[in-house]
This record gives structure tokens, C-alpha cells and sequence, in this order.
């Protein structure tokens, strides 16, 4: 028996093989030059992601430092305005001055030798004319004919001022200074002013391919930070499941050739389960932005990777009425691409720091060729904390 | 000639830097060699390219994993043989469990292959094989392989290898006697 087999292997071994084909070598040839393209992009893909990302955590840090500064800031200020609501008052007391820069007397210890200034000062006060007037000794008691003619140690001896000359009349405007704003005063303007996050989920709606497709759902963590009440970043990574039936089989659907069990039977459809994560980053405007609800629009850009997905076939043989379903083996990955997002939506301020959104966002890839994954049209919910 | 150690080992050096000359003189070198095994594992030549390209390009991009220690040759024809299977996996995932009962594999297992003469050319006979037929046929002929290391690359039970081996034998004996019978005629 071995023998046989031998002949034959012989024969096979010693069959006289192909000339070489060019044709053969250049297929493989391009093959290859797209494997070297793709890897380069690859990890150029990575190496300018992971700059970004490094950059929006130095931007997330230096954002809280510098509102927390800010907040110390605006405490520091508060009390500078009470510093000059004292100084609205001494504007008050400077009035009063005013009045006693006729009749002002200023107490001190008494000494000694203030005795005999004393009466003297007492004799003198009597001798002004203002101050003898009805008028001032009904408003100043103490300054009487009859005032202290013996002062005691210990006791207030009031003394007599020279009235100071009357002061001009101040401007209260204060003077406008002119400054020239630098590119540093607008950059400061434009600073990142809050930063959130949070999480959402929702439906998604596969759309845009030759198919018939069905609803799946995502699920993601999404930042955003806030240049101003109206303007705001966010940055999401999202994890996307959809479903898509074919009535066809074809390597451009992400779809491979598979051979029935035999010729009888036929393909009726292929399901796909299409996994996918999803990075973008893009800008929104929120209108109402002093309200509790607040809607808003924007539109970012971003990248989808294809994980790998399950596809089940579904033959029949209609002569015995049989059906065959057969679960591709193995994992099949699908493209990377790229794509632009709309996004739609309200936001509802909870409380201080948390807030709800609704929103409804439409992707659209960029490349159309191959076998990447859908454009999506979803719904999505979410809760955010601001910090 | 290529076969000289250093001029390999510099073509194989080349290959692993990148080099596209020295990649196309490693494919036109093999291409012989390579075609020869594919097609035995093809129905068609379109088959067989597809095979020998996949295999080519596994092995060019996974060069680094080649230990020079050992020869190339029987390394690409690992190579090629693992990727024939897994075209085959790929195109027949029905793995078919047509067993025989043991009387019958025995009788059928003694029964000879008709005489093959050095000069008969046996592809047109092993392509008409089914492609179940075909690969256990080349895995345990060709590439000497035990019952149960086929099942375990194809995945199916060594029984069924073993009854398909029979059936290949069966179909291989009435195709070379119907040439026969049609060269005498």
C-alpha cells in the first residue's frame, strides 16, 4: 500500500514545475507595497494621537491650576471691594471734617503743663466768635464759658485747631486710561473657562451602504471643555454594536464568499455584527447659554476603527425544505476611516455641577471605498459633571 | 545555485530589510517549487496563485521569525501548506463527516491504486478530486502525515480523515482507469 503512495509521490515530485510568471510576481508586488503603506500611517495615526491626547490632559491640568487660581482671585477681589466701600466711607468722614475744620477739638492725655494751655485754649474758644454763636454751644456742650476750670489728671482737655484751608473740590470720576490690548489679553479671553465630563448611551442607526440594516446601540465617555458660555470642545470615545443584513456576499461588504454545503443550496442573506470604536472631537454652540435649557449644534471630526465582527450565513435547500446556517469562523477586522459628525441636541442644567443632554448625531465617513464601517445616524443620552 | 548558503542568506537579508530586488529574486527563485505544491491543493491556477501569493506574503512579512539555523525551503513549504489549508478552511467550512463503516474502509483500503507510469501526468487526477478529497490526499500522501495530525489541523475526526482517504484512493483508481481505458481505445 505504501508502495503505491510512494509512485505517487514520486510521480508528483519529479512532475517538471511552472515557469516562472511576471504577471504573479506583480500582484504580489503591490500587495506588498500596500502593507508598507499601511503600516506607516498606522503608526503615524498613533504617534499623532498619543501627542493629542498627552496635549489635552497638560491642557485639562493647566486649566484646573489656572481655575483655581481664579477662584482665589475672585475671593481676593471681594475683599477689595469691601476695602473700598471703607473708602466711600472716609469720603463721608472727609465731609464731617469739613464741619470740623471750624469747630474740630482732638483729645489727648492730659500733662502737667497742659493745665495752664488748657484755660487758656477754654478762654480763646470763648473769644471766637463761632464758637461763643448760640448756635455752636447748643450743638458742642463741652465748649462752655463754664468748661473745666480746674482740669484734673487723667481727665480730656480739649485743645483748638487752626481751621485748615478749605480743600478744592475733588474729582470723583475716575480717569480713563487707555490701554493698548495685546495678543496675551485675548488669549486670556479665550482661556478654557470649565471643563466636564461624563458618559452617554443611546440607539444607533446604521445608514448610507447597500443593505438592510438595523438598529444597534453605543455606549461612550465623553469630556468637554468650555472656552466661553456659548463655545465649548468635546472629545468622545465611543464603543458602537449594529447589525447589518445582506442579500448578497462580497468582499467590498465586509461579506466573504462561502460555498454551501453543496449546489443545492441556495444563499438567502448574512447577518454581520459590526463592533466599532469611535474617537472624535469637534466644537459646539449652545444657544440660551444662561438658561437651565440650553440647545445646541456642532460639528467635529473623527476616526472609526472596525473591531473584528461575526457574520452568519444562511442557506437553503428548498427541494428537502432544509436551512443551513453557518457561523463564519474566526474574526474578520474591518478599515480604519475617518468621517464628519453633526450633532444636535439640548442640554438641561441639573444642579450646580451635573447636567443632562439629549442629543442626535449623524456620521458620515470620508471614505467610501471598502469595507469600513457604516455611516450612523444615532440618538444618544447622557449625564455630565462639570467641574 | 541560489541554493549556495551565502547568496541566500544574502538575498533572505535583503528580504528582511525590505528590499524589493531581493524579495523578487527569493519569489522567482521558490516559484517553481511553490506553484508545484499549490496546485496541488487548487482546482485551478487561479487557486493555486491565490495560495502561493497569501503563502509569499506570509512569509516575506513574518521573515524575522525564520531562524537561518534551519533550511528555507522546508520552511516556505510549512508555509505554503499551512496557507493551503486555511484556503481550504475558508472555502469548504462544512467539515464533512462521512464515515465508513470499518468493514468497508478495510476492504477499500486493500484494494491497490492501478499501476502509474513515471511519465503519467496525475494533476488533472487529483484536481478532480473534491476538495475534502483532495487535501487529506495531499496532507497524507504527498506530506506524510499521520490520520490524526490532519484532524487536527482541519479540525475534523481522524475516522473522517481516514474515510476520506479511502474515498480519495476510490476516486484516484476509477479516474485512472477511465483514462486508461480511454488512452486504449
Amino acid at each position: 500500500m505504501e508502495d503505491q503512495f510512494k509512485q505517487f509521490r514520486d510521480n508528483m515530485e519529479g512532475r517538471s514545475q511552472p515557469p516562472f510568471e511576471e504577471a504573479d510576481w506583480l500582484e504580489l508586488q503591490k500587495r506588498l507595497d500596500r502593507h508598507d503603506k499601511r503600516r506607516p500611517f498606522l503608526f503615524a495615526w498613533w504617534w499623532l494621537a498619543l501627542p493629542v491626547l498627552l496635549l489635552l490632559l497638560g491642557m485639562n491640568g493647566a486649566f484646573f491650576l489656572e481655575l483655581q487660581k481664579a477662584r482665589q482671585t475672585i475671593s481676593s477681589v471681594e475683599l477689595r471691594k469691601d476695602s473700598v466701600m471703607h473708602t466711600r466711607v472716609i469720603y463721608i468722614r472727609d465731609t464731617i471734617y469739613r464741619t470740623r475744620v471750624v469747630h474740630e477739638w482732638v483729645s489727648a492725655p492730659l500733662e502737667r503743663n497742659d493745665v495752664a494751655n488748657a484755660r487758656q485754649t477754654a478762654q480763646a474758644a470763648n473769644e471766637n466768635p463761632l464758637v461763643a454763636s448760640k448756635e455752636y454751644i447748643r450743638e458742642n456742650q463741652p465748649v462752655t464759658a463754664n468748661f473745666m476750670p480746674l482740669p484734673l489728671r487723667g481727665t480730656t482737655v480739649f485743645h483748638y485747631r487752626r481751621p485748615a484751608p478749605a480743600l478744592p473740590e475733588a474729582e470723583l470720576e475716575p480717569p480713563i486710561v487707555q490701554q493698548r490690548k495685546a495678543l496675551r489679553y485675548y488669549l486670556y479671553d479665550a482661556r478654557p473657562k470649565g471643563f466636564q465630563l461624563g458618559c452617554s448611551g443611546g440607539w444607533a442607526y446604521p445608514s448610507g451602504m447597500d443593505l438592510n440594516l438595523k438598529p444597534g446601540y453605543s455606549a461612550g465617555l465623553q469630556a468637554a471643555v468650555e472656552f466661553s458660555p456659548k463655545l465649548r470642545m468635546w472629545v468622545d470615545a465611543t464603543y458602537f454594536n449594529t447589525r447589518l443584513v445582506s442579500n448578497r456576499m462580497g468582499d467590498d461588504l465586509g461579506i466573504p464568499l462561502v460555498s454551501p454545503p453543496s449546489d443545492d443550496y441556495v444563499f438567502l442573506r448574512a447577518e454581520k455584527r459590526q463592533p466599532a470604536m469611535q474617537y472624535s472631537a469637534g466644537m459646539q454652540y449652545l444657544f440660551r447659554s444662561k438658561r437651565t435649557f440650553k440647545p445646541f449644534l456642532g460639528l467635529g471630526y473623527g476616526a472609526v476603527a472596525g473591531l473584528p465582527y461575526d457574520i452568519t450565513y444562511e442557506f437553503e435547500n428548498s427541494a428537502i425544505g432544509l436551512e443551513w446556517n453557518y457561523d463564519f469562523p474566526g474574526k474578520r477586522s474591518a478599515a480604519l476611516s475617518d468621517f464628519l459628525m453633526l450633532r444636535a441636541g439640548f442640554e438641561y442644567k441639573l444642579s450646580t455641577h451635573w447636567n443632562w443632554q439629549m442629543l442626535a448625531h449623524y456620521r458620515s465617513n470620508l471614505e467610501r471605498a471598502g469595507s469600513g464601517p457604516p455611516d450612523i445616524f444615532g440618538i444618544q443620552s447622557g449625564l455630565n459633571y462639570r467641574f | 545555485m541560489l541554493e549556495k548558503q551565502g547568496e541566500l542568506e544574502h538575498i533572505l537579508l535583503g528580504c528582511r530589510q525590505g528590499n524589493r530586488n531581493s524579495q523578487r529574486k527569493l519569489y522567482e527563485h521558490f516559484y517553481g517549487y511553490a506553484m508545484a505544491i499549490c496546485l496541488r491543493y487548487s482546482k485551478n491556477r487561479e487557486e493555486a496563485k491565490e495560495i502561493l501569493n497569501d503563502a509569499f506574503f506570509r512569509a516575506l512579512t513574518k521573515l524575522d521569525q525564520y531562524d537561518p539555523a534551519f533550511p528555507f525551503r522546508p520552511w516556505l513549504r510549512r508555509i505554503l501548506i499551512n496557507v493551503a489549508i486555511d484556503y481550504y478552511r475558508k472555502n469548504n467550512p462544512l467539515p464533512v463527516h462521512l464515515e465508513l463503516t470499518a468493514a468497508r474502509e478495510s476492504a477499500m483500503e486493500e484494494m491497490p491504486l492501478p499501476k502509474i507510469s513515471p511519465n503519467e501526468d496525475l494533476l488533472p487526477v487529483l484536481r478532480a478530486l473534491s476538495p475534502a478529497y483532495r487535501v487529506v490526499f495531499n496532507l497524507y500522501v504527498m506530506e506524510e502525515y499521520s490520520h490524526q495530525e490532519i484532524a487536527d489541523l482541519l479540525g475534523i475526526d481522524a475516522r473522517t480523515s481516514r474515510s476520506n482517504l479511502v474515498r480519495a484512493k476510490e476516486n484516484i483508481r476509477a479516474l485512472l482507469q477511465t483514462k486508461t481505458t480511454i488512452q486504449s481505445n
